[in-house]
């Protein structure tokens, strides 16, 4: 009889699981729209332009995918990232979220501009943003970046980038440097912080690089 | 049945110590540090832990003194009837502020890094409202569930340490004086509020299993809390430079969203229940204490029974701020600067008193 106000006690731990729904914070899944990477030009009169990749969730399921796209690009005119999550919403019914965020790129000409680092001081805002997302530079505007760059084997885009940025720079061809370098580096001052750099142009010159395994250590200055 | 029954031990005490001083390394208390002395922040906690050792010193020799008295009836004996209330009414103010400044800036993590979407005051009742039922079990509860917890809180705090310093990069902590050896001294002598909770133990010691509990638990957790704040700023700024960490508000709450645990890079949800756990039983432990000076000041002996009203009352002075991120750091401020010296003066008035009525002949 000793053990019986425990067991009887016991059936109440299951009314404990109703409250992990959660109340407010509770999101399902497919009432939201992943952006994978944000991009960032510089646009008309001090405002920005916005181009969002969304991935296609359907596209992760193993059943294989279904006849739309794996992913979605829109560009639009913007103050900045925060407040874009709501302009997008006029186009994309779902509730933009950048928890699935893996990259950010932004076109070489506004990474040059005075005021960029203005505008990127939005990443600390935003807690939805980590910073251990890789900022990556491109030559021509982000928006044609987006659309040209069409990987053919890898349709799940949203696993494309982690991929190519890992691989790359275990390659040694591109730093691997993070938004959080990025403002410790910057911040500090005579820093130069160091990104990776992207293109879909090709280059026309399709030559060899001259003598470049004829090198010993030391020889090069 | 055992007469101790129902009394901390030192694995108790030295738990509550932990918990209450330790989790003060997860809001935005060494932001502040951090503002003043840049990077030196850490070096600026031995400089407390050394200049608290002074106070400690001289309460324990007052409290040891004594059988059975703590430390309200030791004001009390001590300065006098009149002298005495106004000291505890003193105490008791700073206190239930410092509850309200802290459980509202709790409440803000809470609200900002996790829950976004829910309300603060329930956010703040629910808070608020477990802590309260801790309180009001008593101090044995508050006691063995910070020992329960200890293990555990170790082991996450640890984890997060030990991996913000392994991805972090150590020329971060140079120049290793920050901003000057002067600044270094002021700020760590202003500070000292960080350890000011070490007067509060003063008040439990009647609920310690004896005197030496009190004598060893005390000096144990004070060092034991100095070295794992140190621990926890040089982690830090390895991880952020000494700029970008006064941008951020809660730095360990940005650390946790940074580190990754090997293939999991969402590690923060793992860390969030250990620090959840952690603040209910340090707000347990105030308003516990809050009680407390309030039963002594206007001799109410079931002080237990004041805690639900206590907890009411903070929860509507902590929603008044607004902007909480900015108001409740300027407000800290001026908590910092008046609880340093009482922390710092009181237990030497104790002492000379104690001295000139000869009680450490007996």
């Amino acid at each position: 009889m000793k053990n019986r106000p425990c067991i009887s006690h016991f059936p109440f731990l299951i009314f404990v699981l109703l409250l992990l729904s959660g109340c407010w914070d509770q999101t399902n899944i497919d009432k939201r729209a992943y952006v994978i990477a944000i991009g960032l030009d510089k646009g008309e009169k001090n405002k920005i332009n916005i181009t969002y990749l969304i991935s296609n969730p359907e596209f992760s399921k193993q059943e294989g995918p279904s006849s739309e796209p794996s992913h979605e690009i829109i560009t639009f005119p913007a103050n900045d990232f925060i407040s874009a999550k709501n302009t997008a919403n006029s186009i994309v019914a779902k509730e933009i979220t950048y928890n699935m965020l893996s990259v950010m790129i932004v076109s070489e000409e506004f990474s040059k501009d005075p005021e960029f680092i203005r505008y990127m001081y939005d990443v600390t805002k935003d807690r939805e943003i980590k910073h251990n997302n890789p900022l990556v530079v491109t030559k021509e505007d982000v928006s044609t970046f987006l659309t040209e760059n069409k990987p053919k084997l890898e349709t799940r885009i949203h696993k494309y980038f982690e991929f190519i940025l890992e691989n790359a720079n275990k390659a040694g061809l591109i730093p691997s440097f993070k938004l959080h370098s990025y403002f410790s580096i910057t911040e500090s001052d005579a820093g130069l912080f160091l990104a990776p750099y992207a293109t879909t142009q090709r280059t026309t010159s399709g030559k060899y690089t001259a003598g470049e395994d004829e090198f010993l250590a030391g020889e090069l200055d | 049945m055992d007469h101790t029954k129902g009394m901390l031990g030192i694995r108790e005490f030295f738990a509550i110590i932990l918990v209450t001083i330790g989790t003060k390394l997860t809001d935005n208390t060494p932001t502040g540090l951090f503002n003043e002395v840049g990077n030196a922040a850490w070096i600026t906690i031995i400089i407390m832990c050394l200049v608290s050792i002074i106070p400690i010193y001289l309460l324990t020799k007052v409290i040891t003194s004594y059988e059975n008295k703590n430390l309200v009836d030791i004001i009390y004996h001590l300065l006098g009837k009149h002298i005495g209330f106004f000291v505890i009414l003193l105490l008791w103010l700073t206190e239930t502020y410092s509850i309200v400044l802290s459980s509202a800036m709790y409440a803000d993590i809470i609200e900002t890094m996790y829950f976004v979407r829910t309300p603060i005051l329930i956010i703040y009742i629910v808070l608020i409202g477990v802590a309260a039922y801790g309180a009001k079990k008593g101090i044995e509860y508050i006691g063995s569930a910070a020992w329960i917890t200890l293990i555990g809180l170790n082991i996450a705090l640890f984890v997060v340490l030990i991996l913000s310093i392994l991805q972090g990069r150590i020329n971060y902590i140079f120049p290793i004086f920050g901003n000057g050896i002067p600044e270094i001294l002021t700020e760590g002598t202003t500070n000292l509020s960080i350890f000011g909770e070490f007067l509060y133990f003063g008040f439990i010691v009647t609920s310690l299993r004896s005197i030496n509990v009190y004598k060893k638990g005390i000096w144990i957790g004070l060092f034991y809390v100095s070295i794992v704040f140190m621990f926890a700023l040089i982690g830090y700024v390895m991880l952020f430079d000494y700029v970008s960490i006064g941008n951020l508000n809660y730095p360990f709450h940005e650390s946790i969203r940074y580190i990754q645990l090997g293939f999991l890079t969402n590690v923060e949800s793992l860390f969030l229940p250990f620090w959840l756990v952690a603040s209910f039983l340090r707000f347990s432990f105030y308003l516990y204490i809050s009680a407390l000076l309030f039963g002594a000041l206007f001799k109410i002996k079931q002080f237990n029974y004041l805690v639900p009203s206590i907890a009411i009352l903070i929860v509507f002075l902590g929603l008044i701020p607004e902007a909480p991120v900015f108001s409740l750091f300027n407000l800290r401020e001026i908590l910092v600067y008046i609880t340093a010296p009482i922390f710092l003066l009181l237990p030497l008035v104790l002492w000379i008193a104690a001295k000139l009525k000869g009680e450490f002949k007996k």
